[in-house]
């Protein structure tokens, strides 16, 4: 049974549809890449995986179960299992490195603080930004940052990781570090069609490819699965 | 005019004068004071309930809208007639104090309640997908992530509308409360120079309206965000 599953999938934004016949499945320890032209729904797909947008039509299913996105209990339930990294990292412009690494686990899951800092301190240190645990974002460069929501969504060691464009600002070295933290089991990354796949190479299992154009149409014809 | 206010001078700063000046500023701190509290109090809240996007909190919504939109377009002098008429017409007996009390809360919370809800959705809606998508409920987003951010936004004109209130607060005299504007105009009538007794009042107001500025602008600081800006 795959552990998400996105059948049939429609989702606007007022009037305007983003996202069609969308249907894609993920297995655990999957790694997968979303890849499609700047406007064209991705950021979307995910947004709607979070449940920050319900979907106008079809299903999205976790380890066979479908979601009800009017069940706040179930959406809570969801959010616990994922962790996203946003493609603006979107982090708490009030908190300094180390306490948007640690708020979630400490105020929301009730873990012990000392336990959530020791782990925030590690993958920080991973990412290479143990000397900048009290820095605030707005000191931050673009890379840091995307590192820092990056060691934010990896605290929660979460079943399923979404990330928005995860290394778009990173280089070379930082990209390899970070993909191989082995931890992500889904991500999208930046890379499209004719671009040097040499990073797609490390990150993706299975690339579901779609059509240009301004609605996101996805089938089943359009998903090529690739081994790493 | 200079020698009739050096000749009143000892007359006007009796004992009894200046007690009577000192309650009245009493009254007037009193007002301005649980004005702005209770204001920010419940202005907090409602622009709380005005963002919450639940379902179930609809009722809410439209009642906090209503009493917003409604208080902050009738003059102040309006609802203290309004709630000083509708307490006569209910028989009960309240001082003219509390009357003028519950007028500047009613208007204090309305406005209040527009200033903060502006401030709060001035933080970037980002903040709030990061706060949702990590399972925070509503209060703690706004408890942790968006009221921390949007301080600098609320602070300035909140503190604006403490002085202006402040001055608004006079109003209260029009209905017999003994405030600043009131004891002045009892001095006044009593024969001493118009200069002199509203110099006094304009100093009383400056010494509440000042330290509350200069308050805010330390509040400011200390709550701003981040250490970079």
């Amino acid at each position: 049974m795959p552990q998400l599953e996105i059948v049939d999938l429609k989702a606007n934004y007022g009037s305007h549809t983003v996202l069609e016949r969308i249907n894609l499945s993920v297995d655990k320890g999957e790694i997968v890449s979303l890849i499609g032209p700047s406007g064209s729904g991705k950021s979307t797909l995910l947004r709607v995986l979070m449940g920050l947008l319900p979907p106008i039509e079809g299903q999205v299913r976790i380890d066979g179960q479908a979601l009800d996105y009017n069940d706040r209990e179930q959406l809570r339930r969801l959010r616990s299992q994922m962790a996203i990294v946003f493609q603006q990292y979107n982090l708490f412009q009030n908190m300094s490195v180390l306490g948007n690494v640690t708020i979630a686990p400490v105020k929301i899951n009730k873990r012990p603080r000392a336990e959530v800092e020791a782990e925030a301190r590690r993958l920080l240190e991973s990412v290479g930004l143990g000397d900048k645990l009290e820095a605030y974002p707005d000191q931050l460069s673009g890379g840091q940052q995307q590192r820092v929501a990056i060691a934010r969504a990896l605290v929660h060691d979460p079943p399923l990781v979404i990330a928005d464009e995860p290394t778009a600002h990173l280089d070379y070295v930082q990209v390899e570090s970070t993909l191989r933290l082995g931890q992500v089991n889904a991500c999208k990354c930046r890379f499209g069609p004719g671009e040097d796949p040499q990073h797609e190479q490390v990150s993706a299992g299975e690339v579901l490819r779609h059509y240009p154009g301004d609605v996101f149409v996805g089938d089943e014809g359009a998903v090529d699965h690739r081994v790493v | 005019m200079l020698d009739q206010i050096l000749q009143e001078l000892p007359r006007f700063f009796s004992y009894y004068n200046l007690l009577f000046f000192a309650k009245a500023l009493g009254v007037t701190f009193a007002l301005s004071a649980i004005g702005c509290v209770v204001g920010f109090s419940l202005g907090f809240l409602l622009a709380a309930v005005r963002l919450d996007t639940r379902p179930a909190g609809r009722p809410l919504r439209v009642a906090s809208t209503v009493f917003i939109e409604l208080f902050r377009r009738i003059p102040f002098l309006v609802t203290l007639m309004l709630v000083f008429f509708i307490f006569q017409g209910l028989n009960a007996d309240l001082a003219m104090f509390t009357v003028a009390l519950i007028s500047v809360c009613l208007i204090a919370t309305a406005f209040i309640a527009e200033i903060v809800r502006s401030g709060l959705e001035s933080v970037h809606r980002n903040q709030w997908d990061a706060a949702v998508a990590m399972n925070f409920s509503y209060l703690q987003t706004l408890r942790l992530v968006i009221v921390p951010q949007a301080w600098k936004i609320i602070l300035p004109p909140v503190f604006g509308f403490f002085v202006l209130f402040i001055k608004d607060t006079a109003l209260a005299s029009q209905i017999g409360v003994v405030e600043l504007a009131f004891a002045g105009k009892t001095m006044n009538n009593k024969g001493f120079s118009a200069t002199l007794v509203y110099g006094t009042v304009l100093a009383l107001y400056f010494m509440l309206s000042y330290p509350l500025a200069r308050f805010g602008k330390h509040l400011e600081k200390k709550l701003a965000p981040t250490r970079n800006r």
